[in-house]
């Protein structure tokens, strides 16, 4: 077991969670000993999340939404990285949750990783996920765009062809 | 004492603020820098102003946003090469590196040797490359007009040595899933190695006549320190974050194409300050060049392309996902991809270096003073087209 913690340390911080947060945890992969992936459900996101704070995973390195259209769901994934480990350096944690498409909330991280400000402003933007108590949700990258949020399945890209001509 | 008024109206007109920020106080004013291009980037900045002290600064990217992201999903894996290189002309080859590493990662696509030391060397040339640009832009931005024409002019020998290498000056599109396009032509190591002389000699006189030029130094030393703990508290990267001592770099801690074959070292400097930032750029490139003079001595012969990934639209790209990165010269560039196992990627998300190293900005510019802005928000490196993608 001595062994395996140092081989590992990933796969040491998911077993722990499992036995102190596995009423929440609906699926884990572990591709290899660099990557990760954690689903949780939407309501223990925070929780989790907290929980890796503590374990070492101080910075997030991106927050992307993805689109499940078929199914009605988006998916939210905090990609979590650590700095003050170096046992975890070269580990990149997936943080992942399923939302229900016609009602796109859930609970913002900012509180926990500052450095998730700006990506979930993003993601907001460009999927209409509102992430509730996050400061800002404003506009960042796009301007005056009345349209529908534009990386959603149902809003196509637009061919030059399908220009108008003025 | 000045009585607080609402000048939101007015706010209202040049940028969407929230409540709190377009309130004004009677001695304040707000100036907007950008976003015409200055040499700074297609970006704004919103400076709340008292005197010449800056008391809130509200970064508003957003003037380059290309969809890259939309794009990229609507477009094969093959075409995503050029596309994921278009947000960063400086640095090119370190964003399509960390394209094909995903890729490569997902499918478990294997990379002959020799395509991950041509691959080294292409990246290293891009960042010698983007540090010059950085060297050439920040020079001029602190008045020093002679560092602006020596880096634009030593850049261009490295635009050559591209050129010759992948056909390109520029926007190489050299690297695909399982290898690179070209290979190294007969010539090549003479030239290169006979520019890197030159370069080595070259870069100390850049030391002489900028790093140790004592107004640049009083204009940079102890200016935008950036503090450790709120390095990691930012979620910062590449260049920003080895400025405030945290030594975190792709190349050593998840390793690729060949750097963990290769001997070198990771300049960290733990003052924070802009001039620390500017030295990490300065000591990369004297790395940058040790990386390629071991790369091409120790070239090994060999095929260069994976049979797997092949010149055409469909690739064997598996279904399921995976999150990449590789370094990029202004930090880490993370690629998520969500693949059903078409030819055209699901979910493509980049996490582009310079959109992590925005939240640094208003916080270092909060405090300073107007005439300190160029040398912190430059020591940044900030890359507009780069952080809206």
């Amino acid at each position: 077991m001595s062994q395996l913690q140092q081989i590992n340390p990933l796969q040491n911080i998911i077993e722990k969670m499992i036995s102190t947060l596995g009423d929440i945890i609906v699926d884990k992969s572990i591709p290899n000993t660099k990557r990760a992936t954690i689903v949780v459900k939407p309501e223990g996101l925070e929780k989790a999340a907290q929980f890796l704070k503590n374990e070492g995973f101080d910075v997030v390195a991106s927050v992307s939404g993805v689109d499940y259209i078929k199914e009605k769901k988006f998916a939210v994934v905090y990609h979590l990285l650590s700095r003050t480990k170096p046992e975890l350096k070269s580990v990149i944690l997936a943080l992942k949750t399923y939302i229900d498409r016609d009602k796109p909330e859930v609970t913002t991280l900012v509180h926990i990783w500052e450095s998730a400000l700006y990506h979930e402003r993003e993601t907001h933007e460009m999927y209409a996920i509102v992430f509730k108590g996050h400061p800002n949700l404003g506009p960042l990258l796009l301007e005056d765009w009345a349209g529908p949020p534009p990386l959603r399945k149902d809003y196509g890209v637009r061919r030059e062809e399908q220009w108008e001509v003025a | 004492m000045g009585s607080s008024i609402n000048k939101k109206e007015l706010v209202k007109k040049i940028e969407q603020l929230t409540e709190a920020e377009a309130i004004v106080t009677e001695n304040e004013m707000i100036v907007s820098i950008g976003p015409q291009h200055s040499g700074a980037g297609h970006f704004r900045i919103i400076l709340k102003l008292d005197g010449d002290i800056i008391v809130d600064a509200i970064p508003d990217p957003g003037f380059v946003h290309r969809s890259y992201e939309k794009l990229a999903e609507n477009m094969t894996y093959i075409h995503n090469v050029p596309l994921a290189e278009k947000p960063n002309h400086a640095d090119p080859a370190n964003l399509v590196m960390g394209y094909v590493r995903t890729v490569e990662e997902l499918s478990g696509i294997e990379v002959p040797e020799r395509a991950q030391y041509i691959r080294t060397i292409v990246c290293e040339i891009n960042r010698i490359m983007s540090h010059l640009y950085f060297f050439g832009i920040f020079g001029i931005f602190l008045n020093h007009s002679t560092m602006f024409m020596w880096a634009t002019g030593d850049r261009d020998l490295f635009a050559d040595l591209n050129q010759m290498l992948t056909g390109a000056r520029i926007t190489q599109a050299f690297f695909l899933a399982g290898g690179v396009y070209r290979d190294v032509p007969q010539e090549f190591k003479e030239k290169a190695l006979k520019t890197l002389d030159y370069f080595e000699r070259h870069l100390d006189d850049y030391e002489k006549i900028f790093m140790e030029n004592p107004i640049l130094q009083e204009r940079t030393i102890g200016i935008g320190v950036l503090r450790p703990e709120d390095a990691i508290k930012l979620g910062v990267v590449g260049p920003v974050l080895r400025g405030s001592g945290i030594k975190h770099d792709v190349r050593k801690d998840d390793p690729y194409a060949a750097y963990d074959k290769i001997d070198f070292e990771i300049p960290s400097f733990k003052e924070g300050d802009s001039y620390s930032r500017v030295m990490v750029r300065f000591r990369e490139m004297q790395e940058s060049i040790k990386i390629i003079r071991q790369a091409l001595k120790d070239l090994p012969p060999g095929p260069i392309r994976n049979p797997e990934g092949r010149l055409v639209p469909r690739w064997p790209v598996k279904s399921g996902e995976y999150y990449s990165r590789a370094e990029a010269a202004r930090g880490e560039v993370g690629f998520y991809l969500v693949s059903d196992g078409t030819e055209k990627p699901y979910r493509l998300k980049m996490a582009s270096p310079s959109f992590r190293n925005l939240p640094a900005i208003p916080f270092l510019l909060r405090g300073a003073t107007l005439a300190d802005l160029p040398a912190i928000y430059m020591s940044i490196d900030y890359w507009g087209p780069e952080a809206d993608r």
